[in-house]
C-alpha cells in the first residue's frame, strides 16, 4: 500500500467536516470559507492566478540559481583556503541569526521596487544552505578514497575533483531542497514590501478585499509550487548521483 | 645476486600530534624486496605494518631514515609504487572500468583500452566492468583493487593485508588465484599481513616485526618451491616454520 493512502485518507475526513461544520454553522466566506468555496475560487481566479505566477516564480528560480551558484563557490572556496574558511565559516554562522526579512526595507532604499532587489534577497536566503551542507559534504570525504587518489599520485586539484566533489553532492542537493523551499517562501514575501505583480501582492490585495476564499486558494498554489520545484530538484539528483540513491534504495530494501 | 628494487634502511617514524604524546611507530626498519619477489611483513596488530606502507607509498613522511625505489629516494613522494589498502578501496561513484583505470585519469594518461580487456578477462572481471562497487562482492571488489594496482604499471607493489577481510573459502580462492596471476605477470610484492598462514603460502621471504615501536626482529627465509600447490602445506617443514613464525610473534 502507498504511503500516502493514510494521509490522503485522512485529510479528505478533515475536508468533509470542514465542508459541513462551516455549512451547519452558516459560517460567514469571508472568514472562513468551505474547501468546495475554495476549490470554485480557483476555477474563477486562474487566470489571476497564471498572471502573477510567472512574476513569482521568475524571482524564485532566479534567485535560487544566483544563490546556489554563490553557496557552492563559497563551500569550493573555503575548501582551496583554509586561512579563507577560518575568517568566514564563523561569520557565517552568526549572519544567519539575522531575520532575512529585516534587510529587506534596506534592500528597497539601495536597489528600488524592482525584481533585483528581491533577487537579491532570495539569493542571500538561498546560498547559506547550499554553502553549509556543501561545506560540510566536501569534508565528509571517506578518508581512504582521498589516500587512494593521493597514492596514486593525484594533485590537489584531482583529488578534489575525483573524490571530494563527487562526496558532496549528496549534501549539495539537500542543501538546495531546502533553499528551493525558501525560494519561493522570500519570493512571496518579498512582495509584500512592494510589488506591481507576483502571488505575495495578489494574496494581500485579495486579503485586503476580504475574497477569504482566493487567500486560501493562493496559499494552496504557493505551496504547490514549492512542492514542484523541490520535485524537479530531487528528479535532477536522481539523475545526477544515480550512485547515491542506489546505494540509499538498496538499503531501504534490506 | 639480484639488486633490491625497493630498499628501505633504517626507516624511523614518530607521529607528532599536538594533544597527544610523541609516539614512535617505526624504529629503524630495515627490509630489502628483490625483483619479481614477494616478501612478507608480518607483526601482532598495531605493529605499525600499515605506516610503514603509507612511508614507502609516500603518504606520510619519515623522521629517520631512508626509501629507495632503485636508486631514487621517494620519501614524501607519491604515485612511484602501486598501493593496495587494507580495505577494498572504491570510489562509488565510478564503474568498475572507471576505478580500475583510475591511475590513468589521475595522472591524465590515455586509457590503454584493450590492454584493460584482457587484463579484466585475466581477473575475472570482464563481465562487471559496468557494474558499480555497490552491487559487487566483497572478493570481486578485492580483485578489482588489485587488478587497479596492477593496471598502474609499477614496478613495486604493495599488499595491506590484502585478503584479511574475506571469508574462509573465498580467501583461500583468492590466495590460489592471487598466486597464478603472480607466476604469470611477476610482480615484485611487499605484502603485509597478521596472517601467518598467508604469509607463508605467498612469500619468498618473511620478515617479522613486533610492536610498539615497529621493529624488524627477524628475517626467514620460505623456500617452497614454485609454482606451489597445495601440498606443501601437509609437510613438516611448513609446521616446524609456522611454529617458528608463532613463538616470534608471540615473542
Amino acid at each position: 500500500m502507498n504511503k500516502y493512502y493514510f494521509p490522503a485518507v485522512f485529510f479528505s475526513f478533515l475536508l468533509i467536516i470542514w465542508e459541513i461544520l462551516v455549512n451547519l454553522l452558516r459560517i460567514e466566506v469571508w472568514l472562513l470559507p468551505a474547501p468546495s468555496k475554495i476549490v470554485l475560487s480557483f476555477w474563477n481566479s486562474g487566470h489571476l492566478l497564471w498572471l502573477h505566477t510567472g512574476r513569482t516564480l521568475t524571482e524564485a528560480i532566479a534567485g535560487l540559481i544566483a544563490g546556489t551558484v554563490f553557496g557552492f563557490l563559497l563551500a569550493v572556496t573555503m575548501e582551496f583556503s583554509q586561512l579563507f574558511k577560518k575568517m568566514l565559516y564563523p561569520l557565517l554562522l552568526i549572519s544567519q541569526t539575522v531575520p532575512f526579512i529585516v534587510v529587506a526595507p534596506l534592500l528597497v532604499i539601495w536597489f528600488g521596487f524592482g525584481i533585483s532587489a528581491k533577487l537579491i534577497l532570495i539569493a542571500v536566503v538561498c546560498f547559506f544552505p547550499v554553502a553549509i551542507n556543501m561545506k560540510e559534504g566536501l569534508e565528509s570525504a571517506d578518508k581512504n578514497l582521498l589516500k587512494l587518489v593521493r597514492s596514486l599520485g593525484g594533485s590537489r586539484w584531482k583529488i578534489f575533483r575525483l573524490v571530494k566533489l563527487p562526496a558532496s553532492l549528496p549534501y549539495f542537493f539537500s542543501g538546495l531542497r531546502i533553499s528551493a523551499a525558501y525560494a519561493v517562501l522570500t519570493a512571496v514575501i518579498s512582495e509584500w514590501i512592494g510589488s506591481d505583480r507576483g502571488l505575495g501582492i495578489l494574496l494581500i490585495r485579495s486579503s485586503k478585499s476580504f475574497q477569504t476564499d482566493r487567500v486560501f486558494a493562493i496559499i494552496i498554489f504557493i505551496s504547490f509550487l514549492s512542492l514542484i520545484l523541490i520535485r524537479l530538484i530531487d528528479v535532477l539528483g536522481r539523475n545526477l548521483i544515480p550512485w547515491h540513491y542506489r546505494i540509499l534504495d538498496d538499503e531501504k530494501n534490506r | 645476486m639480484t639488486e633490491a628494487v625497493l630498499k628501505v634502511q633504517s626507516v624511523t617514524k614518530i607521529f607528532t600530534n599536538s594533544d597527544k604524546p610523541r609516539l614512535k611507530v617505526l624504529d629503524g626498519v630495515s627490509l630489502d624486496l628483490m625483483r619479481n619477489e614477494i616478501v612478507g611483513v608480518i607483526g601482532p596488530s598495531a605493529c605499525g605494518k600499515s605506516t610503514l606502507l603509507d612511508c614507502i607509498a609516500g603518504l606520510t613522511g619519515i623522521d629517520q631514515g631512508l626509501i629507495k625505489l632503485e636508486s631514487d629516494s621517494i620519501v614524501d613522494v607519491t604515485g612511484k609504487v602501486s598501493y593496495m589498502m587494507q580495505d577494498d578501496v572504491m570510489l562509488p561513484w565510478r564503474n568498475l572500468r572507471q576505478n580500475i583505470i583510475l591511475p590513468y585519469t589521475v595522472n591524465d594518461l590515455p586509457v590503454p583500452a584493450e590492454k584493460i580487456t584482457a587484463l579484466a578477462k585475466l581477473f575475472g572481471l570482464n563481465k562487471f566492468m559496468e557494474y558499480f562497487p555497490a552491487e559487487m562482492s566483497g572478493g570481486m571488489r578485492q580483485r578489482a583493487s588489485l587488478l587497479r594496482a596492477y593496471v598502474s604499471g609499477k614496478d613495486v607493489l604493495l599488499l595491506d593485508e590484502p585478503f584479511g577481510k574475506l571469508d574462509a573459502i573465498t580467501r583461500y580462492e583468492i590466495l590460489h588465484w592471487f598466486l597464478d596471476i603472480w607466476q604469470k605477470k611477476k610482480l615484485s610484492i611487499l605484502l603485509v599481513t597478521h596472517d601467518i598462514d598467508e604469509a607463508l603460502y605467498l612469500s619468498d621471504r618473511i620478515y617479522v616485526m613486533s610492536a610498539g615501536p615497529g621493529k624488524i626482529i627477524s628475517e626467514i627465509k620460505v623456500s617452497f618451491k614454485r609454482p606451489r600447490t597445495d601440498k606443501f602445506i601437509a609437510t613438516s617443514e611448513y609446521a616446524s616454520l609456522k611454529l617458528k613464525l608463532l613463538k616470534l610473534i608471540a615473542g
